[in-house]
């Protein structure tokens, strides 16, 4: 068991719900991760067609725990009127803050990710900063008040794994107090295993497992390494050495001794 | 009076609350979010807020995210 901004949970990996092939396909998914944490976004209602209704009723059928998003959101003042509606919608005081200052990217915007956070954590919410592994915007996110961080690894759907693993584990011993979430550019169960042997404390994962040629068996193949990461950074992982120490004692066998 | 509603154009014949103007409106969702120029609504004040000429009311709704 860990806990996520006041809540407990057994799962460390979080889930997306966007991009899967049908809502039915979703929920298996969501239901083979064994994750209790989904992220969901808000949309303008259209009147002609009711998918946000069926969607909801998915995601309510799954007992999760909702994370609402500000995806889309380039201004501090546009995230903070949607974490205002989210708030509305889902009774939560959880949101993921995602600011873009970049549309080829989708880098988060670190100077109005500040600004909203600030502003966010005044008006009672637990902010979820999607940012990059900055460390200093970090800090200065941390300091403010977002104790659960989510850096990335890679860009948004670009699944390519932790491009800056020293950043992360720099960023993960510089702020050993906080929740650290990898969140975006996941790519393969091992980039998620790898962040959770960084120390990290869970994984968001949305597009590896969507675009999966199955998705619910990709689903499950996050939750076990995921598990399995846990597990190994908790054992203790050896050292890297740059040369070969043997592991048969060599003086013990025929040939060995010289 | 006129109001817009997600950016469509609603006619009301007299000055009504919230709630008149979405069944006006025929909102078929059950779970959303409402703003008025800006301004989040609780859903426990539409009843007993009037809405005005040229409102903008913003209607939001749950949708797939990551």
């Amino acid at each position: 068991m860990w806990e996520l901004g006041g809540k407990s949970c057994q799962s460390r990996l979080l889930i997306g719900t966007a991009g899967y092939p049908s809502l039915e396909i979703l929920h298996q998914a969501v239901v083979a991760s064994k994750a209790e944490i989904v992220t969901v976004s808000l949309k303008r209602e259209d009147p002609t067609n009711r998918c946000g209704q069926r969607f909801w009723d998915i995601i309510n059928s799954l007992s999760s725990l909702v994370l609402p998003n500000t995806a889309g959101c380039r201004q501090a003042k546009e995230a903070i009127y949607i974490a205002e509606m989210a708030r509305e919608i889902f009774s939560t005081h959880w949101i993921k803050l995602e600011i873009s200052g970049d549309d080829m990217l989708l880098q988060p915007d670190p100077f109005e990710l500040l600004k909203a956070a600030r502003t966010l954590i005044e008006m009672g919410f637990e902010v979820f900063p999607f940012c990059t592994e900055d460390y200093i915007v970090c800090q200065k996110l941390y300091d403010l008040g977002c104790h659960i961080l989510m850096p990335w690894g890679a860009p948004i759907g670009s699944g390519k794994g932790l491009l800056n693993p020293f950043g992360l584990k720099l960023l993960r011993t510089r702020l050993p107090d906080a929740t650290l979430i990898v969140d975006a550019g996941i790519g393969s169960p091992m980039h998620a295993m790898q962040a959770l042997m960084l120390g990290y404390d869970a994984v968001l994962v949305n597009s590896a497992i969507a675009q999966a040629l199955d998705p619910v068996a990709m689903a499950s193949a996050f939750s076990l390494a995921v598990e399995s990461g846990y597990v190994a950074h908790q054992a203790g992982i050896m050292p890297e050495t740059d040369f070969a120490h043997a592991s048969t004692p060599l003086e013990q066998t025929y040939f060995g001794a010289r | 009076m006129k109001i817009t509603i997600n950016n469509r154009v609603i006619e009301l014949e007299q000055s009504c609350d919230v709630a008149s103007a979405l069944a006006i409106y025929g909102l078929q969702e059950k779970i959303f979010a409402l703003a008025i120029n800006g301004r989040v609504i609780s859903r426990s004040d539409y009843a007993s807020t009037i809405l005005k000429e040229a409102d903008q009311i913003d209607i939001l709704i749950p949708m797939q995210g990551g």
